[in-house]
């Protein structure tokens, strides 16, 4: 059996059991969309002027754009059963790298190189961690994560790196506009398709699902598990390392703790993105749905003057929603 | 099992959505808004308290000499706390403790009450002549209290809400020494728009030792200019980070008469201008209190109009005068901060030097504690 040609004995096709095509549009697949729908259409009836607005579209495109990149950077080593805790030290890692070299003098693209290598040579890290020392990617990608914080602390002092210069081209990253939309919320768009054909359209993306369905029965349909996990943890800390300079060129400053903000709404998103248009599998549009709805959700709230717990309560009650959904969808896919 | 998932996921949805819904209906604040004529004279009394608080004091909230000789091999502690302010106050305290000849042991925290607790422990342990902590409740020290009061050391509580007696021997940027503050952000923003400010406030009610500033900055503003619109919006402190720029992008668009905000700690403002220029709304003005490179960057490139900094340096060696003092048996002189400074793109300039990293307040304050400790 060659992977290149067949589909995994593991990977029971959804489109093969799902049988109407408009069941892809039923709220089995896309809940999400639904649940978006209802917050749309309860904010617009609660708040007829300021809701049912293109500015809102942007403000939650724009606003929640850096969370869409950090969910997305989890969903290649989730997709391979493979956590990532330290990609939030890798955002905070890229960003102060990038701007402690714009304030030094460094041209910002080159800044920005040496921000995404310092980024990579993490995830190199956690490779080695995780796939040479064979340490559970949970405890180990923690770690490693500890360590990026304290050598962020060790050289900036826990001081945030500022300085006019990040003002300049450097902020035009993030701050640059598309029709309202700023740079970032275009990015995790093109990410997302980027992922998307990467998961859904190649070799390479199906080899991924194998190793997280079964990484046995991959190994016996001689995939290089490995190699997949490796590279895995790699395009995570690639995207997170992009994630953190965007975050670091919005605030026009490199803070030290910036991206640790974004550990558990990643991960929200992604696992709420797992229960979407591709049942039980971590995945690009889906994860970006997920971002969309709770950002829709919170920008309601703000626009509501709601008390301030209003917004986790939200997040918390979702969150667990999905996830029960993710449960149940799992074990009807193994029972096939 | 289909009914089920279905069931599952649209009671989540509905819980959610309507949860958020009954809050969000009985959360929404209104805003104070009294339409009438300009207040002239508020105006002129703002532009007066303004232009006086735009110049740099000179003058330190300590002025008495010690005037005893000051024994050497001496320690102290620092509770130190996980924000980055913690490093620089770590910095400069260590700087002007080794000039008294004494040594500075730093316990570092991450916020944790448990910490806070081992810290305290560490304290008793230690048997220095003083300790200095940050914004620490009362209830989380409260059982180290006797040992720390049987060994001698001089506690100072900063930036608390703590008060003097019961085991507690100093205290400074008390909630009512800081809402000056409060009052010349409201000055600041009645002076610039001329008495026709529509401004809301963010407050981070987690921040107690802020608390009376918001009350300062509401009453400032209907002192100064009642036509003036005002409301206030809490922040939670778990909001820190990463929520806040669309939060007060939120209310801005649903408060699309506001064109003022006034921020209780700077750091609120990070990523705010990106967000407020996203959403078309770089018009509105932003004052803050606090201060730090990021707000004197913001400042400079004109993101953010104006800012109170914090006396942070000369706060913490106030409260190392008063350890001084009772080790060397000197009076005690009171405990105030000095005037308070509002930077503008005016004079941010002269936020440089800095002691280690933190602007002062008084220029060259930490030299002219150290000549008070001198000279004996």
């Amino acid at each position: 059996m060659t992977l290149q040609t067949e589909r995994p004995a593991a990977l029971p096709s959804p489109r093969t059991r799902s049988t109407p095509r408009w069941a892809a549009l039923g709220p089995r697949n896309i809940g999400a969309v639904y649940v978006l729908g209802l917050i749309v259409v309860l904010f617009t009836i609660y708040l007829p002027v300021t809701y049912p607005t293109l500015a809102t579209v942007k403000q939650v495109a724009n606003g929640y754009s850096i969370t869409a990149m950090a969910a997305l950077a989890l969903v290649v080593p989730l997709a391979t059963r493979t956590f990532d805790l330290s990609f939030a030290y890798v955002m905070t890692l890229s960003g102060v790298t990038a701007a402690h070299f714009v304030v030094a003098g460094v041209h910002p693209v080159l800044a920005m190189g040496l921000g995404m290598l310092a980024a990579l040579l993490i995830g190199a890290l956690n490779g080695l961690v995780v796939v040479g020392m064979r340490i559970d990617s949970f405890i180990g990608t923690l770690a490693t994560g500890s360590l990026v914080q304290a050598s962020i602390i060790f050289f900036t002092n826990d001081q945030i790196v500022s300085g006019v210069e990040l003002a300049g081209g450097f902020a035009q990253l993030a701050q640059v506009q598309f029709g309202g939309f700023t740079g970032p919320a275009v990015y995790a768009v093109v990410l997302a398709a980027l992922l998307w054909y990467l998961l859904e359209h190649t070799v390479t993306g199906r080899r991924i699902y194998a190793v997280g369905f079964n990484p046995d029965a991959a190994r016996l349909a001689s995939i290089r598990v490995d190699r997949i996990r490796f590279g895995a943890l790699i395009v995570s800390s690639a995207i997170a390392g992009f994630a953190g300079l965007c975050l670091a060129s919005s605030l026009s400053a490199g803070s030290p703790t910036a991206g640790t903000a974004y550990l558990l709404p990643a991960f929200a998103a992604v696992f709420v993105g797992a229960t979407q248009l591709r049942a039980g599998r971590f995945n690009a549009w889906g994860t970006l749905i997920a971002v969309v709805m709770l950002g829709a959700g919170t920008v309601g709230l703000s626009l509501a003057a709601a008390p301030n717990y209003a917004a986790d309560m939200f997040t918390g009650v979702v969150l667990i929603g999905a996830l029960a959904a993710t449960g149940l969808q799992r074990r009807r896919v193994r029972r096939g | 099992m289909r009914r089920t998932t279905l069931l599952g996921r649209a009671t989540s949805a509905m819980t959610a959505i309507v949860c958020v819904l009954a809050l969000g209906a009985c959360g929404a604040g209104e805003q104070t808004t009294e339409s009438g004529p300009v207040d002239e004279a508020g105006v002129q009394q703002a532009r007066d308290m303004i232009a006086e608080h735009t110049t740099r004091p000179t003058e330190l909230n300590v002025t008495e000499p010690v005037g005893r000789p000051i024994p050497p091999g001496k320690s102290v502690d620092f509770i130190s706390c996980a924000a980055a302010d913690c490093n620089q106050i770590a910095g400069f305290l260590q700087d002007s403790v080794e000039k008294l000849g004494w040594t500075l042991n730093v316990i570092n925290t991450d916020g944790s009450p448990e910490s806070q607790q081992q810290a305290f422990a560490q304290v008793v342990r230690n048997k220095s002549v003083g300790a200095i902590y940050i914004a620490i409740d009362r209830t989380v020290y409260e059982r180290y209290l006797p040992e720390l009061q049987a060994n001698g050391t001089w506690l100072v509580s900063a930036c608390s809400d703590d008060e003097v007696g019961d085991g507690v021997d100093y205290t400074i940027c008390t909630p009512d020494q800081q809402k000056a503050a409060g009052e010349l952000m409201a000055a600041y923003l009645v002076e610039e728009s001329g008495g026709t400010a529509n401004a809301v406030y963010f407050n981070v009610p987690a921040f107690v030792n802020l608390s009376k500033m918001q009350d300062e900055f509401l009453a400032t503003m209907q002192r100064l200019c009642a036509s003036c619109g005002t409301d206030t919006q809490d922040i939670p402190v778990t909001a820190l980070g990463n929520a806040v720029p669309q939060q007060i992008v939120g209310y801005l668009r649903a408060h699309p008469e506001v064109d003022h905000v006034a921020l209780s700690i700077d750091s609120l403002a990070a990523g705010l201008p990106a967000a407020l220029k996203a959403a078309g709304l770089d018009h509105v003005k932003i004052v803050g209190e606090g201060g730090g490179d990021t707000t004197w960057q913001y400042i400079r490139t004109g993101d953010q109009l104006a800012s109170v900094p914090s006396p942070f340096v000369e706060t913490y060696l106030a409260g190392l005068d008063s350890i001084v003092r009772n080790v060397t048996g000197a009076p005690q002189v009171p405990s105030e901060l000095p005037r308070f400074w509002v930077v503008t793109p005016d004079n941010v300039d002269q936020t440089d030097p800095k002691v280690n990293g933190a602007t002062p307040v008084v220029a060259g304050s930490d030299t002219m504690f150290q000549q008070l400790w001198e000279g004996n």
